[in-house]
C-alpha cells in the first residue's frame, strides 16, 4: 500500500497554520532569547567587562549552558547554581530558557552552514614586532614568511569562493597588526578603514597583482609553466615591541561585534602569528576571554602559531605543554582553543596526529607546517 | 522494454533568488537514455559542467570514455573562455569544475547504469528485488566522491579500465520495474534509517514539484536531509 507521501511529517506540522502557531507559543517564552550557547555574561557587561578588565567577580552572569564539546572556561568563582537561578531582568529562568532551547532544536556546535546570507569570519592576528626581521630557514625574514602565507591564504579563499557569477561573501575577513606602530588593521590601500570586510571587497582591493610562473600538471604526466596573476595584499612590516594584549583586546572587539550580528554563523576563526614576548602584559586573561565570544553555533576558536628561530624541534598540535621548551610558548598554549573535532580529518590527511586532546597551537613550525596551520585553519566544513 | 517518464523534478538548495541549482538532468525518451550530474559546490562553473556531461551522455557521446570527457573539456573551456577573466575567475576555473554522472538507457530486456560519483540509482522489482547503485549503505555517503573533472589529470584514475568497469551494471526489466536516480542527499537520507522501505514508497509517490518541495523542505528543516541541490527522477518499466 502505498503511501501518503506527507504521512511522515510532525503532528505539528500537520496541525493548520494558525494552531501550529498556538502551539509554537505555548511552548516558546515570549521574549525572545538573546544568547542560545555558551555565554556566561550578556554580552554587553561582558564587553564592558573586556574593555574595562574589571574582575570577573564584579560582573553580572545571565544565564549558563554547558554544551558537550564546547569547552566551558568557567571562571572559578561562578557557581552552577547560583548561575543556573539567575533571573535578569524579568527573563525566563534557565530552565525555561532549556525547554526553549530544545524545543528550538539542538544542534551540534561547528555546523552551522556557511552560506551568503550565513557568513562566518576569520580573523588574523600578525605580529609585526621588531624581532620578526629574524631570518628563518632559507633565508627568509620571519616578517616575509608570513605575509607570504597570508597572501596565499587569502588567495586560496577567493579562489575557492569564487563561482561564474563571482566572488561570493561566504567569509568576512580582517587582519590585526600590531608591533611598533601600535594596533591596527594589518590591511593598506582602500581596505585600511576597517578591520573586517566581506570577501569580494578584499578580491577587489589587493595592493598589486603580480605576474608569476607556476608549475602546473600537462595531463599526461608531466609538468608546464603556466604564468599566472597573483595578487598581494601584504608585504613585510617588523618594527618595535610586541603589544600583545592590546591586538588580542581589538580582536575582541570586533568580534563581539561580529558574533552579535551573525548570531547564529559558524562562529570566528582567530589565527594568531607570533615570534614571542609580549611587551604589554599577560595576554592569557583577555585570550581566555576572546575564547568565550559565542554565536549560537560554539565559540570562537583560537590558534596561536609561535614561530622561533632557535634549535628545539618542532611540536604541532600538541595535547600537553610539556614539550614545549620556554614559558612563551606555554603561555600560547594555554591560550589555544582545544583542536575543534570537524578539523581533526584535515589534519590527519596532511600528516598530524591531532586528537581531540589537542590544542589548536603549533610552535617552531616550518614553512610547510605553517602553510597547513593556516590551511587546516581555514578549512570550514559545511559551505555551501 | 521501454522506460516512461513518472516524475521528474528538482529542488534548489535554498529558495533565495540568487541560488543556482547545480543539479542537471537530460533525457532523450527516443533514445531511452536518462541522464543526471550534480555539479559540486565548491567548482568554478558546476551547473555548466553538470549540463555538458548529461547531454553528452544523453545525445550518445559517452563521456565516461577518456575522448568523450576530452570533447565535453573542450566544450567547457571554450564556453568559459578562461583567457578573459579576472585574476579570480581564472584562479577557480584552474581548480576546475567537478560533477557526478549517473546515466541509464535501455539496451532490450536491460537497463545498463553508468555511475560516476555520489548519484545514486535504485531500481524497485529488479529480480523482485529493491537494488540500488553505486552505493547501498549511508556511511559510503561520506566518503569523498570521485568525480568527472574539467581538469584532465583530475580523470587519471576514472579512466583507468579497472575503475571505469567498476562504474556500470546492468539490471533485468520487466513490465512494473521502477527505476529511481536520485542525487546524494536524497541518496543518503533514502538509505540512512531502519525505514528504508517507507521512504522507498515515499520516494514512488512523488508525483509533483511540491510534493518533492514540501518532502525537502520538512526533511530539511527536521535535520534528517542534508541541504543541497535535491533532483529525482523517477522511471517506470513497460513493454515497448
Amino acid at each position: 500500500m502505498a503511501q501518503d507521501p506527507r504521512a511522515w511529517t510532525s503532528s505539528v506540522d500537520s496541525l493548520p497554520p494558525g494552531d501550529r502557531m498556538e502551539l509554537w507559543r505555548s511552548r516558546v517564552p515570549l521574549r525572545p532569547i538573546p544568547v542560545r550557547l555558551p555565554l556566561y555574561l550578556d554580552r554587553l557587561t561582558w564587553h564592558r567587562a573586556l574593555l574595562d578588565q574589571v574582575s570577573w567577580s564584579d560582573v553580572t552572569f545571565g544565564r549558563c549552558h554547558d554544551y558537550p564539546g564546547i569547552r566551558t572556561d568557567r571562571p572559578a568563582d561562578a557557581g552552577a547554581t547560583d548561575i543556573e537561578r539567575e533571573n535578569y531582568n524579568g527573563q525566563p529562568e534557565a530552565a525555561d530558557l532549556e525547554a526553549a532551547a530544545m524545543s528550538q532544536g539542538e544542534s551540534m556546535p561547528y555546523a552551522a552552514e556557511i552560506s551568503r546570507a550565513n557568513p562566518s569570519c576569520f580573523l588574523f592576528v600578525i605580529d609585526q614586532s621588531g624581532s620578526m626581521d629574524e631570518r628563518m630557514e632559507g633565508g627568509t625574514s620571519k616578517a616575509a614568511f608570513v605575509a607570504d602565507v597570508l597572501n596565499k591564504t587569502l588567495y586560496n579563499l577567493i579562489t575557492r569562493c569564487t563561482k561564474a557569477d563571482g566572488c561570493r561573501p561566504y567569509f568576512d575577513v580582517g587582519v590585526v597588526a600590531y608591533g611598533g606602530n601600535g594596533v591596527g588593521s594589518g590591511f593598506e590601500g582602500a581596505l585600511s578603514g576597517t578591520i573586517l570586510h566581506s570577501l569580494p571587497e578584499i578580491e577587489k582591493n589587493p595592493l598589486r597583482i603580480e605576474e608569476r610562473v607556476k608549475k602546473v600538471p600537462d595531463g599526461a604526466g608531466g609538468l608546464v609553466e603556466q604564468s599566472t596573476k597573483f595578487p598581494v595584499w601584504f608585504d613585510p612590516k617588523n618594527t618595535g615591541g610586541t603589544p600583545m594584549c592590546e591586538a588580542m583586546r581589538r580582536a575582541a572587539e570586533v568580534l563581539v561585534e561580529w558574533s552579535d550580528s551573525h548570531p547564529n554563523c559558524y562562529p570566528a576563526t582567530v589565527i594568531h602569528v607570533t615570534d614571542g614576548q609580549s611587551t604589554d602584559g599577560d595576554p592569557e586573561h583577555i585570550a581566555t576571554q576572546l575564547r568565550q565570544i559565542a554565536t549560537s553555533d560554539g565559540q570562537v576558536l583560537l590558534f596561536n602559531l609561535h614561530i622561533d628561530a632557535t634549535s628545539s624541534a618542532p611540536v604541532i598540535f600538541p595535547a600537553t605543554e610539556s614539550a614545549l621548551p620556554d614559558h612563551h610558548s606555554k603561555a600560547l598554549f594555554r591560550m589555544s582553543s582545544g583542536f575543534p573535532p570537524h578539523l581533526v580529518g584535515a589534519a590527519t590527511e596532511r600528516g598530524y596526529s591531532a586528537t581531540g586532546e589537542s590544542r589548536f597551537f603549533g610552535y617552531k613550525a616550518g614553512y610547510e607546517a605553517i602553510v597547513d596551520f593556516f590551511e587546516i585553519g581555514t578549512r570550514a566544513s559545511q559551505m555551501r | 522494454m521501454r522506460l516512461r517518464i513518472v516524475f521528474n523534478g528538482t529542488v534548489p538548495k535554498d529558495d533565495s533568488p540568487d541560488s543556482v541549482n547545480e543539479d542537471r538532468a537530460a533525457i532523450d525518451e527516443s533514445r531511452q537514455a536518462f541522464t543526471l550530474s550534480d555539479g559540486a559546490s565548491e567548482s568554478y562553473d558546476s551547473a555548466r559542467w553538470a549540463g555538458l556531461l548529461a547531454d553528452a551522455w544523453t545525445s550518445g557521446r559517452l563521456p565516461a570514455s577518456r575522448r568523450g570527457i576530452e570533447a565535453a573539456i573542450g566544450e567547457y573551456e571554450r564556453a568559459c573562455d578562461p583567457s578573459s577573466l579576472s585574476w579570480s575567475k581564472r584562479a577557480a576555473f584552474d581548480r576546475g569544475s567537478y560533477a557526478t554522472l549517473l546515466g541509464i538507457s535501455v539496451r532490450g530486456a536491460f537497463a545498463r547504469v553508468i555511475a560516476v560519483g555520489d548519484s545514486i540509482a535504485l531500481g524497485v522489482g529488479v529480480d523482485d528485488e529493491i537494488v540500488s547503485f553505486p552505493y547501498t549503505f549511508a556511511e559510503e555517503f561520506d566518503r569523498r566522491p570521485l568525480l568527472l573533472s574539467t581538469k584532465r589529470e583530475a580523470n587519471a584514475t576514472l579512466c583507468a579500465s579497472t575503475v571505469a568497469r567498476g562504474c556500470v551494471t546492468r539490471w533485468p526489466l520487466r513490465p512494473g520495474t521502477a527505476l529511481m536516480m536520485m542525487t546524494d542527499a536524497l541518496g543518503q537520507w533514502l538509505m540512512c534509517q531502519d525505514d528504508f522501505r517507507g521512504r522507498c514508497d515515499t520516494l514512488l509517490d512523488v508525483r509533483t514539484d511540491d510534493d518533492l518541495r514540501y518532502l525537502v523542505r520538512s526533511e530539511q528543516t527536521n535535520g534528517a536531509m542534508k541541504r543541497d541541490d535535491t533532483t529525482l527522477l523517477h522511471l517506470h518499466a513497460e513493454e515497448s
